[in-house]
């Protein structure tokens, strides 16, 4: 009988949920009444659940009063009145106070929508046009129309970027994934404008001062991410806290700070091509499992051994597939390996180094880091599949 | 009348009723926001939260309202947990956190201990890293582990190990913790 690991022992010990067979339970069942010391190391495991869970149980025991369940119940009314105020495709407005942060995102919504207009091979988002004025700003709101009706779930509305209700604190989520909206909403970027001008003017001269738009006479930046970096060039996490200090007026102070998230989020990742398709680097990628990652692929996906991975995303374009895994060096440094049955390459960027490879397994590889060639190249000397 | 899962009910017919979310807020918000405290590491925040998720799930009908709201809050959590800023004010929040919960209250003795404990208990959680994090909370919630999987990235077949792990290392810190408390009095 094989060696019955601790990881197995646990799942069995978690019963149904463990998702084992019956008969892998069986197996392991038949193999605890033979072994004494396999069966010693479940009572071990099993007296560890029982005081992880009192530990965890900690955190709600010292919870004070629950709030009243009316606060819960007008929660929702604002839920639902926020959701059903528009008929048609589901609208949010954002709080005047927001503005700001919409006008840095659609600044960057702009800028990435000049590589999607001229160039048509680059993939956008699945989103909709999206960002219009309302009427002249005479409430001051701006509507975003989401293309996806939120659910109680939160899973497809919130990924797509529904809003907290407006008696949440603003959360950065709103100006992070209002990027993509920009990306295809770019045309709509003067239709904005007044309802932005309704912007309080001490944020309004804030914004400004922080957004610029390349002038139409400017060469085309070749990506997004140059352009993102210009645009990050006027703002700076130093500015976002020394406004803070100077004017501490809560929500849209906090919405530049969001907005300098948003920018900071569009320069994380680089511009890779799939079989020559650029993939925009705000795109929709999909977080998903190793398991429907190895689907996608054909083969399990790929790792930088000695780092640890964070996330496994897909995207597919066309007919191909794009894995990416993404891991974390000690230092927070980024590292991510892309991989198709498809060719692969990223753009140059001075701000990555990149090595592309085919692997043993027939997957094209593609390796994006922010350090040198030379790392890079040890690290890609050390890949294994995950799981 | 016999009861499904807390908050659903059937009657004699095997018709369902109308899900009691007023029963299910009562007996799970602590629950749920020591579920979110665990993902997010930022108690108010977990509170907000927690109530945002009864909020989306007012007025579905469930045949397992406390897995839907469960999967509500941690589609909340994760989709919080994607931010940038957050993982930059993650240290100094936990920090604050701690240090709020560790001041003299003007409550009885046990409502300190209380709150001291769930201070270790989270400060031991912060050291985990991100991903056993997420697999000890879901676990700890009540998630199976094709949930797990799909919302970790983690092969199944490997969670049992994450699992066995996690509680390990969060068992230590928690101890380590404790030692350091009582070191200093």
């Amino acid at each position: 009988m094989p060696h019955m690991d601790e990881g197995r022992l646990q799942a069995w010990l978690d019963g149904e949920r463990g998702g084992l067979t019956e008969e892998e339970r069986a197996e392991i069942e038949a193999y605890l009444a033979e072994n004494e010391d396999a069966a010693a190391l479940v009572a071990d495991l099993r007296a560890e659940d029982h005081a992880a869970r009192d530990l965890l149980g900690a955190l709600a025991a010292a919870e004070p009063d629950i709030p009243d369940f009316s606060d819960i119940v007008a929660r929702a009314r604002t839920l639902e009145s926020s959701s059903a105020a528009e008929s048609g495709p589901a609208r949010r407005r954002l709080p005047l106070s927001w503005a700001a942060s919409v006008v840095l995102a659609v600044g960057v919504g702009w800028t990435a929508n000049e590589v999607v207009r001229r160039d048509p091979r680059v993939v956008a988002p699945p989103v909709p046009a999206a960002v219009e004025a309302f009427g002249s700003g005479a409430t001051g709101d701006v509507i975003l129309a989401d293309p996806v009706v939120p659910t109680a779930e939160g899973t497809t509305a919130s990924a797509e970027g529904t809003p907290p209700p407006e008696s949440t604190p603003p959360a950065a989520a709103d100006a992070v994934t209002a990027v993509p909206r920009g990306v295809a909403v770019a045309e709509n970027v003067v239709a904005a404008e007044p309802a932005v001008r309704e912007v309080e003017p001490a944020v309004e001269a804030a914004a400004e001062r922080r957004v610029t738009r390349p002038d139409s006479s400017e060469p085309t930046p070749a990506t997004s991410r140059e352009l993102a970096d210009r645009l990050r060039s006027t703002l700076t996490a130093a500015d976002v806290i020394e406004s803070r200090e100077l004017a501490p007026r809560g929500t849209e102070l906090e919405a530049i700070a969001a907005g300098a998230a948003a920018i900071d989020a569009a320069r994380i990742d680089p511009v890779v091509s799939v079989d020559g398709v650029r993939i925009d680097p705000i795109a929709a990628w999909r977080r998903t499992s190793t398991d429907a990652a190895a689907e996608a692929l054909g083969t399990r996906p790929l790792r930088v051994e000695g780092l640890e991975w964070t996330e496994v995303a897909v995207i597919a374009i066309g007919e191909a597939s794009v894995v990416r895994v993404a891991h974390e060096t000690e230092s927070g440094e980024r590292v991510l390996l892309y991989q198709s049955r498809s060719s692969l390459e990223a753009e140059e960027d001075p701000a990555f180094a990149q090595l592309s490879q085919r692997h043993e397994s027939g997957l094209a590889l593609l390796a994006v880091a922010p350090f040198g060639l030379e790392g890079l190249e040890a690290l890609l000397g050390e890949i294994s599949p995950i799981g | 009348m016999k009861r499904a899962h807390a908050g659903a009910a059937i009657d004699r017919t095997g018709e369902r009723v109308k899900t009691d979310w007023e029963e299910v807020y009562r007996t799970t918000y602590p629950e749920v926001v020591s579920f979110l405290a665990g993902m997010l590491l930022d108690r108010d925040r977990a509170r907000d939260m927690a109530q945002e998720a009864f909020a989306r799930v007012l007025g579905h009908e469930a045949d397992n309202p406390r897995g839907l709201l469960f999967r509500t809050a941690a589609n909340l959590a994760r989709d919080e947990a994607r931010l940038v800023v957050r993982r930059k004010r993650h240290l100094a929040l936990l920090k604050a956190e701690t240090d709020a919960a560790s001041e003299p209250a003007p409550s009885p003795a046990h409502e300190l201990e209380r709150k001291e404990r769930a201070a270790r208990v989270q400060d031991a959680l912060g050291v985990l890293s991100e991903r056993d994090r997420e697999v000890l909370v879901l676990w700890n919630a009540g998630f199976d582990y094709d949930e797990i999987a799909a919302r970790t990235g983690l092969s199944k077949g490997a969670l049992g190990t994450t699992i066995a792990r996690a509680k390990k290392k969060f068992m230590s810190a928690c101890s380590a913790r404790e030692e350091t408390d009582a070191a200093h009095g």
